[in-house]
């Protein structure tokens, strides 16, 4: 018993020297750079290539030993604004965080988080970000993030070989045509095959801000956001489009989408739809779970009322990242932000791996990719560029005003029912138009409603 | 000496008695303070002190922290679907509980009946579910009725019938989430019923048979009346538990088609998430419904006044 218990004492020491000595072993080539001011970035888990690319980012950054910078890379998932909040109360905030652009301004720039950027990054790089992204990331003439991509929220994918079956020689780019396919293509499918998949519930909040720009040249409320806009002939237009698609059975009943990333793209590549609406990262989705369907899914603008290739079809959605104004080492924060996102062969690596899903934020990215980008996807890149480019930026007006409108569009699914009578149809539209101009209208008698601060 | 004087503070015996009894008394009060302290300091931790943060965040801004009065409140009673919500959570409530009542009861009475293995077997697997969480219901119920794929739509199309999507229909959604919170509560709710009658003395119901009671009558004159006090822990805590139900409703149905199935407490958790909201609104709401099941509670303590079984 004695000689065990000895055996065991010495054996636990050595074990602790080994373990001593490969830690020390292993801090040769990771190990913290002596001296250096450790940078903190909080980052949002996005696909889990995303994750591990940022990972291999800052792995790699690390290795620089005589920056005189480490970097600690932070990445939450549902609890990131949650970790940031909890951060700056305890007087810890990051020097790095990512924010998305709708709540930019709400969120970093209002509350003054955020640090101007045009001294920090310089002006060549403030030069390079393309002017509709500058625009929107920009308050009283002064940059406040730098972008890391575009997301164009709305693109129209569709299953060549169910077109090719169904006598369909090219992709439908009004609404007319996209009935006209459906038609062709009902007959083909199997029960439990649809034609066509859009979103259901809350997304259709923000999935549908392209198309309501692009039926009505506007969003649900005015420029101020202190008037209700619903009330036109464009609402009317979209309500009869929903409704149509649900009346005639071309769009399931029922949410198939599957979820997240793979909302509606993995029932399209599972033989459950022959075309969809859904996200640029669609494409990111086919690239890495489906590859064999590469050059059988077609991507293209979303057909619209009017078949305009030169309107806007989509929201940009994406994020930025901004570094903070309590950080005591911004200069450092932005030498981080510039190794990371503002070299554009750096940058790129991010684009190669999502497929091309994302739009470049900066001309000279844009230049880059297209020169560079891999030929297989080179149809997507030129799509996504294209929608990217005419897309206007998520509003930032109450989601309550969204989700109104949202409610409307969902009251054609619910309501339609297989009904194809006119005056069902107009009334079913009347009644859920004027229920959305009340909730609008109601919101906006709030006492915590902000209308559009002027701050550009 | 009279009784009355012998035990008055004006005899210096009974004084000197008295005095010795309260420092015996105070010892032991003491001792009960010291074993009551730890609770009390993680009541205090983890009770009162987030109720009274509560109550002043309820009234400030999330984000400047600045009194903003009744702002918070008043943002909840002019939204539209927060109030219906509390609609939605009655209605799936009331047949939650009464469903979950009675047939919980009725397999509790089963299983009295077979008082061997099999109840024994019967038992274990009912009380399965309790280990389950909503979460993970929901995705249970999920693969069943799942439009795209589920049990129930691959069964209707291989017989030539089309799927029904039961979280897009107004009338079906409620009950996609009224089936799986019965199914979870259920064996829990049974076996607490099933420890109820197990306790209701055989001789009552020895006395009613000799009296020439059938099955119908032993059930409304005993056991019921028995069971009065396990039938309002039950419906309290039922009421309690669902009037705050978000997982189930979060998970199946996100609280559509058209907010029907959406409930206060998932409005609140949506609040919270959206920045653009005024995020103490959450907490405002929290407060609200805070009353709402305390009222409800004591509503259910006053008409159904809790009173011991008269042998017990």
């Amino acid at each position: 018993m004695k000689g065990t218990l000895k055996f065991a004492a010495k054996a636990s020491v050595l074990l602790a020297l080994v373990s001593v000595g490969l830690i020390s072993c292993g801090g040769s080539d990771d190990g913290v750079e002596q001296g250096a001011t450790t940078i903190t970035f909080y980052a949002n888990s996005f696909e889990t290539w995303s994750n591990e690319h940022l990972q291999d980012l800052v792995k790699e950054f690390n290795k620089d030993k005589t920056d005189g910078i480490q970097l600690n890379l932070k990445i939450f998932s549902d609890a990131y604004d949650d970790a940031l909040t909890s951060a700056r109360e305890n007087g810890a905030a990051p020097d790095i965080f990512m924010i998305s652009y709708n709540n930019l301004y709400n969120n970093a720039i209002k509350p003054g988080y955020a640090a101007p950027l045009d001294d920090l990054m310089g002006a060549d790089n403030i030069a390079d970000i393309l002017d509709n992204v500058k625009s929107t990331i920009s308050y009283k003439n002064q940059v406040y993030a730098w972008p890391l991509m575009l997301e164009p929220s709305s693109m129209f994918y569709y299953r060549k070989s169910y077109f090719e079956k169904a006598g369909i020689t090219e992709a439908p780019t009004t609404w007319a045509q996209l009935w006209e396919d459906c038609a062709k293509l009902k007959p083909t499918l199997n029960k439990g095959q649809y034609c066509l998949g859009i979103q259901t519930g809350a997304a259709l909040a923000w999935a549908t801000w392209g198309m309501q720009q692009n039926t009505c040249d506007h969003l649900a409320v005015n420029d101020k956001w202190d008037k209700c806009l619903v009330n036109e002939q464009g609402y009317r237009d979209l309500d009869g489009f929903f409704y149509d698609g649900y009346a005639n059975g071309y769009v399931p009943t029922g949410d198939i989408s599957g979820s997240g990333y793979n909302a509606l793209i993995a029932p399209l590549c599972e033989d459950k739809l022959a075309m969809t609406f859904t996200g640029s990262w669609g494409i990111g989705t086919i690239k890495n779970d489906y590859p064999d369907l590469v050059n059988d899914v077609g991507c293209a603008m979303i057909p619209t009322l009017s078949g305009d290739a030169g309107k806007c079809s989509a929201t940009n959605g994406g994020w930025n990242v901004c570094i903070s104004k309590s950080s005591a080492h911004q200069d450092l924060a932005a030498k981080v932000v510039k190794a990371l996102y503002a070299d554009t062969a750096t940058a790129s690596k991010y684009f190669d791996l999502a497929g091309y899903c994302k739009a470049a934020p900066t001309k000279s990215l844009q230049t880059y990719l297209a020169q560079h980008s891999d030929t297989t996807y080179k149809d997507y890149l030129s799509a996504v560029s294209a929608v990217s480019k005419n897309a206007i930026f998520e509003p930032h007006y109450s989601w309550d005003i969204s989700v109104a409108v949202e409610t409307m569009f969902e009251t054609m699914g619910i309501k339609a029912d297989g009904s194809k009578d006119a005056a069902y149809k107009s009334a079913t539209i009347e009644s859920a138009m004027s229920t959305c101009l009340d909730s609008i209208n109601k919101i906006m008698t709030s006492s915590t409603y902000v209308t559009n601060p002027d701050y550009r | 000496m009279e009784n009355a004087d012998r035990f008055s503070l004006d005899n210096p015996l009974y004084r000197l008695d008295h005095k010795r009894d309260n420092r015996f008394r105070y010892r032991h009060q003491w001792s009960a303070y010291a074993m009551l302290l730890p609770a009390f300091i993680l009541v205090t931790i983890f009770v009162i002190i987030p109720l009274v943060m509560a109550l002043f965040r309820a009234f400030q801004d999330y984000n400047t922290k600045k009194f903003v009065g009744w702002t918070n409140f008043e943002y909840l009673f002019q939204s539209d679907v927060f109030l219906s919500s509390f609609g939605n959570v009655l209605i799936m409530t009331a047949i939650i509980t009464a469903a979950t009542l009675i047939f919980s009861f009725f397999f509790a009475l089963v299983l009295k009946y077979f008082d061997n293995k099999f109840g024994e077997i019967a038992k274990i697997i009912i009380y399965v579910p309790c280990f389950i969480a909503g979460i993970a219901t929901s995705i249970i119920f999920g693969l069943l009725t799942n439009y795209g794929g589920g049990l129930l739509t691959s069964i209707a199309i291989s017989l030539g019938l089309d799927p029904v999507s039961f979280t897009d229909s107004t009338t079906l959604a409620r009950m996609a989430i009224i089936i799986p919170t019965i199914w979870i509560g259920f064996g829990s709710n049974t076996l607490v019923l099933y420890a109820g009658l197990i306790n209701i003395p055989k001789e009552y119901y020895e006395a009613a048979s000799i009296d020439g009671a059938n099955w119908s009558q032993r059930l409304w004159d005993i056991t019921i009346p028995s069971m009065r006090n396990y039938f309002v822990l039950q419906l309290v805590s039922l009421i309690t538990g669902n009037m705050q139900m978000m997982e189930i409703p979060l998970m199946v149905t996100g609280g559509g088609p058209l907010n029907t199935t959406m409930t206060p407490v998932l409005f609140l958790y949506n609040s919270y998430r959206d920045t653009s909201r005024p995020q103490n609104a959450t907490i405002a709401g929290a407060l609200i419904i805070m009353l709402i099941i305390g009222s409800i509670n004591w509503i259910v303590f006053k008409t159904i006044s809790s009173r011991r079984s008269e042998d017990a």
